[in-house]
This record gives structure tokens, sequence and C-alpha cells, in this order.
């Protein structure tokens, strides 16, 4: 690592139109306060075109899927070397986006697919009826799912998901999510 | 039956259920990790309420939520799904879900809740 690098990056997140980025493990305290700081920034954003809870319900959604993901790794998957995860939040084209990436075992990745895939066939229409009739179905299984916050996040963006699955070795993949709102 | 008081967090609301003058109160937002352990006393408390109560005594439950995450919509459906047989059990119960004007969220989330119970459901605005 040189000095310089950390200014070349800083240009590259900038650039991109990332306002915060974070990237580790993630806890329930650090989505609070990325949390705290998103809405912040948005009540400061003349131009916001959204409800701002429309853009903190995807940033919560979508942080605690990947933290709920990472509670069901074993201990030695936990120790990967590729385990972290990465959030970027930011604004371009007057849309909020929320992307992240975080590892994902092969096994788990081709349900995750076709679960997109499927949201992404949808009209907003179809998204809230399905959310409703889940949210019948599942709440009194008292535990979460990501099944139900994937719908929510689509109820709120404004474009379809973009994704993307890159491999990084036999047994794992990285997960990318781009959600605009 | 004692008073169940749990002070609000960042990211779980304030829980200020009065079994003396009935008046049960949620307030704030609820985006914890782990939702049920959140509410997994207050759905016993509740229980526990509830049978002990006389069909007599009216009781307002208030709901006073500006976010939910998904998993606390789960725990609040059970909630009110508690609230709901108690008021098949003929007990005397209404709901007051308070919201803000400005806020569409809190006005959705009840719309999601409502259309299946039977239980006075009275939304006011802040």
């Amino acid at each position: 690592m040189y000095p310089k690098i950390i200014l070349e990056l800083k240009k590259k997140i900038t650039e991109s139109n990332v306002i915060m980025s974070f990237i580790g493990p993630f806890s329930q305290g650090i989505i609070e306060e990325i949390g705290r700081a998103l809405r912040e920034y948005m009540k400061n954003d003349k131009n916001l075109n959204t409800p701002s809870n429309n853009v903190f319900s995807v940033f919560i959604e979508q942080s605690q899927n990947i933290k709920n993901y990472e509670r069901i790794l074993t201990a030695e998957e936990k120790n990967h070397v590729f385990l972290e995860s990465i959030l970027l939040i930011g604004k371009s084209d007057h849309k909020y986006f929320i992307s992240s990436g975080n590892i994902i075992k092969k096994e788990d990745m081709q349900s995750l697919k076709e679960y997109i895939n499927k949201i992404n066939s949808l009209s907003k229409d179809e998204i809230k009826l399905l959310y409703k009739k889940r949210l019948k179905e599942t709440f009194k299984s008292k535990t979460g799912g990501a099944g139900l916050g994937f719908l929510e996040m689509a109820k709120r963006a404004s474009e379809k998901f973009e994704y993307d699955f890159i491999k990084l070795d036999e047994k794992y993949y990285y997960f990318i999510l781009i959600i605009k709102v | 039956m004692k008073k169940l008081y749990i002070e609000p967090t960042k990211a779980t609301p304030e829980i200020d259920f009065d079994p003396e003058k009935n008046i049960l109160s949620i307030k704030g937002e609820s985006y914890p990790e782990n939702s049920f352990d959140f509410y997994n006393p207050i759905f016993e408390w509740l229980e526990n309420y509830f049978d002990n109560l006389a069909n007599n005594e009216k009781v307002i439950f208030k709901f006073d939520i500006s976010y939910l995450n998904t998993s606390s919509t789960k725990s609040i459906m059970f909630i009110l799904d508690i609230l709901e047989e108690a008021y098949e059990n003929n007990k005397n119960i209404i709901i007051n879900w308070y919201y803000d004007e400005d806020n569409e969220f809190s006005y959705e989330i009840a719309e999601n809740f409502m259309e299946d119970l039977n239980i006075p459901f009275n939304m006011i605005k802040k």
C-alpha cells in the first residue's frame, strides 16, 4: 500500500457517484450507523424525488439479507478469504442506488438466481400482490426469511434488479446486486 | 399483571403496555437484527394479558410506527393475530393506527394489515 493509492481510490469511488461505502463483515451496529448517515444525507438532498423511507428500506433489507446469510455460514466458511461484503450507496441520474457484493455458496446460487429472475419478470402490481400473499403465508413461521426482503426491495425499486454472480473458486461465487430507487 | 415497558432504541420501538388503564402502545421504528428475539416476550405478555382480561374491559391498542423492516412486519402481523383472536373471544378491543401524511410507509403497512381484520381499526392522522 502506498499513500497515493488512497487518493486514487477516493477519486474512483467519487467518480462512480458513491456517497457511502463499507467493506467488511456486517453487524447490526454498522447497519444502524450507515442508515443514520444515509437518512442525514437524504435530509439535506434538495432533489430527493422518492420518499426517503423507500431508499432506507432497500438499504435495510439488502444489508440485513447479507448479515443473515453470513450467519448461516460455518466457521470455516466464514474464514474464507473472500468473505468480505461490500456495500455502496450512491446517487446518479436522480436515483439512489444501493449496490452490494457478498460471497455465496455455489449450491445457493441457482435458487437465488431463479428467484431474482422471477421477481424481475413481475409488474409492480404483481409484486405487491405476491408480497401480501407471502406475508400472510409466512408470518406464522416466526423466522425471518430473505424471500420477503427481496419482494419489499422490488416494491420500492424504480428499475429491475441488476445482478451478477462472479466465480471466485469451485465452491464460492460473489453475488452482486444493484438496486435503484 | 405487570406493566410491560421497553425503552426505544435506534432499531426497536417503545413498548408501553399498561394493564391497569388497558392502553397498549407501540411507538417508533423497528428493524432489529432478530425481530423474533425482540417480539417474543411481547407476544407472551399479550397472550397472558388477554387470558386474564374480563370481557367488559375496554382495550385501546395504539400503533404509531414510522418504519418496519420485513421481519418486524411479520412480528406486528403476529401481534394483530393475537388481537384478532382475543376480539373473536369477545374482548372489547379497538386499534388506533397513527400515521403521518408525509410518510406513505406507515399508511401502506396498515393497509396491508387491516383488510383481513374484523377488529375495529381506526386510521388517525397525526
